[in-house]
């Protein structure tokens, strides 16, 4: 079997643990001030790449991410979680670009490198498109799977397997011939912690950069004039206009805040019922029926 | 299509068994407002198999004109076949706008047909509204939610969007018309599955999934023991829902701590949740305050749970939750094959 090569895609992203402060119609946010990290789906992603690589050892993983030098904290954290190789694909002909765009710089990296198998997390935190994935997959024309929790390389890296989130509690297991695509979910396993060489020598490891001319794209299919999409203002979310319940004093006050801010608790309709076991299940058993649960 | 009208408004339908789902007829009311600002046509688009059913329930969307793209292929749903049928139509009629209810599959969908295109997708819209010009203003949530960003497609055509359901302004239905039906020719060249489905199966309620669950039968102290918990297990079973635990329960070693919802365990947001014998502190109630529907049983008539529930028990839910299970074993018929299976996930 020949030797395997995996791309996963990697973004550097406004961390989505800390406070925000958006500005009513303001343009975009000065992100540079904020803390980034790497997006925590394609942590994951990498975490199957690395699986992958762990039951077929001639395999290669190479993190690719686009960006602006600062990106390659995403990149290292990629090599200290365990990556083979790291490249940044940045040309200033990048810049402002949507979904799509973007999908396009990292076809051409993809058919670059020639990869058999391409993971994406399934959505970045700050943008929340989730729409690179299957725009790429569209781009390169290889089959698709969304929402994998779980993959297996099988028939000597000719297909693959994928266990799937399919909504209601459902899995599915479906196969698809590589090269393929897979969008990996959040939570989907744990990725591995860095060993500590690995980690340092992830600090100076060299990181190929390859821009406008290396991946053979003209200038017009990518950045703003490539995007056929354009932010026009930012703005605090709109306000949940539901009731609030005080909070309870004896909850931190981080929770507190938290949940006034989520809108706190919505009080429901309907006083409860009494009655003998059997008129309440039966209670029970229309208003099933009436919500369409059964 | 005449050289001056506006290009129509169109939405992309999920439908089941002959009728359009809730969520689309709610984004078709949003089209209409759009198309009738517009001084355009709003056209109702379906993809599937055996759309005749569906005659019917297109007239309550509003619309002016429907869309039926009928095949074999399309009945699974499919975003390898619906992608390019879906794009190539598009490509033939020119409409101004598409949008799509939000959804698993869409999420899939959308994203291929606008690359297809090389046109602007605007996802998981909050809110659809035209500026001066009449160019589509869609606002969708960005930075997880904390920030809202309001996107344009200025050239690129169509203007696509995916819209959540829940966010249409409470308007009243668009009055019912009967919409013109225009048979799609589907031409299914280059457009076959390329993955195929092996297995679908479901996790037992201990194990499954808490994140994607639709249903979640919880249990606290009230359950008294691992026996009782065995009973909700029944009830979860029958729902295709997972078990779930309060704090008390898991502390109490009657369930693993991978089950607890709540403040120090997980938040879920099933469509129904059933709280058994749970008071309903805060920090149970912050756990699962998302649900869109929670039925409580519990003895105490006071207990703060009912304040949020749809449907209030007092009873002793070791007696009512068997008489719940021992009704739903006569009601609940043979379950679903994996085919009727996969079609229904199609729509979620």
């Amino acid at each position: 079997m020949a030797k395997m090569k995996i791309v996963v895609c990697v973004a550097r992203v406004v961390d989505p643990a800390q406070p925000l402060e958006v500005a009513p119609r303001s343009l975009s946010l000065d992100e540079e001030n904020l803390a980034h990290s790497l997006n925590a789906a394609d942590a994951h992603a990498l975490e199957a790449a690395l699986q992958v690589r762990d039951a077929l050892p001639d395999t290669e993983v190479t993190a690719v991410s686009m960006g602006r030098p600062p990106c390659e904290e995403a990149l290292r954290a990629g090599l200290a979680q365990g990556a083979d190789l790291a490249v940044r694909l940045w040309d200033d002909a990048f810049e402002g670009s949507d979904t799509l765009a973007t999908a396009r710089v990292l076809a051409a990296a993809v058919r670059r490198i020639g990869a058999d198998l391409v993971l994406c997390g399934i959505r970045s935190s700050d943008g929340n498109t989730g729409q690179v994935g299957p725009q790429l997959a569209e781009l390169l024309d290889i089959p698709l799977l969304t929402s994998v929790v779980s993959l297996e390389v099988q028939e000597e890296g000719r297909s693959l397997v994928a266990q799937r989130r399919a909504g209601r509690g459902y899995r599915l297991v479906e196969r698809a011939p590589l090269p393929a695509l897979c969008t990996v979910e959040t939570g989907a396993n744990l990725p591995r912690y860095p060993r500590v060489r690995v980690r340092l020598r992830s600090q100076s490891a060299p990181i190929e950069h390859w821009g406008l001319a290396e991946l053979g794209l003209r200038a017009e299919e990518v950045g703003a004039a490539g995007s056929a999409l354009r932010v026009v203002s930012l703005s605090p979310p709109p306000p949940d206009t539901r009731g609030l319940t005080a909070p309870p004093s004896d909850m931190p006050a981080a929770q507190r805040w938290q949940m006034v801010i989520s809108g706190g608790i919505e009080q429901r309709e309907g006083g409860p019922v009494e009655g003998s076991p059997e008129q309440l299940a039966e209670r029970i058993v229309r208003f099933l029926e009436e919500r369409a649960h059964l | 299509m005449a050289e001056q009208a506006p290009g129509e408004v169109w939405v992309v339908v999920d439908h089941r068994a002959g009728q359009l789902e809730e969520a689309s007829l709610e984004l078709l009311a949003e089209g209409r407002a759009l198309a009738d600002r517009l001084g355009s046509a709003l056209a109702v688009v379906a993809l599937g198999e055996g759309l005749g059913t569906l005659a019917q329930a297109l007239g309550r969307g509003g619309a002016d004109r429907a869309y039926l793209a009928d095949h074999p292929l399309l009945g699974d749903g499919h975003p390898d076949v619906c992608a390019p049928v879906l794009a190539a139509l598009i490509r033939r009629q020119e409409p101004a706008v598409v949008a799509f209810p939000a959804g698993r599959r869409v999420r899939e969908l959308a994203p291929r047909v606008a690359a297809r295109l090389g046109t602007g997708l605007a996802s998981e819209c909050t809110r659809l509204d035209l500026d001066a010009q009449g160019l589509l203003v869609a606002s969708r949530p960005t930075y997880s939610g904390r920030a809202s960003a309001a996107v344009l497609c200025p050239d690129a055509r169509p203007q696509i969007a995916t819209f959540q359901a829940g966010y249409g302004a409470k308007r009243a239905a668009p009055p019912a018309r009967e919409p013109e039906v225009v048979p799609v020719e589907v031409c299914t060249e280059g457009a076959s599955p390329r993955t195929t489905v092996e297995r679908v199966f479901r996790d037992p309620p201990p194990t499954m999934d808490l994140a994607d669950a639709e249903v979640v039968v919880a249990g606290g102290r009230g359950i008294g023991g691992p026996d009782g918990f065995r009973l909700l297990e029944e009830l979860a079973e029958l729902l295709g829902g997972a078990l779930a635990a309060s704090r008390v329960a898991v502390d109490a070693g009657w369930v693993p701590a991978h089950r607890q919802v709540g403040l120090s365990g997980r938040t879920v947001a099933p469509r129904l949740y059933i709280a058994c014998a749970i008071s309903g502190t805060v920090h149970h109630v912050v756990g699962m305050k998302e649900s869109k529907a929670v039925i409580a049983i519990n003895t105490d008539r006071h207990a703060p749970i009912f304040e949020l529930a749809d449907l209030g028990i007092v009873g002793d839910v070791l007696e009512v939750v068997p008489a719940v299970t021992e009704r739903l074993r006569r009601t609940v018929g043979v379950r679903p094959s994996p085919p009727d299976l996969l079609r229904a996930l199609g729509g979620s």
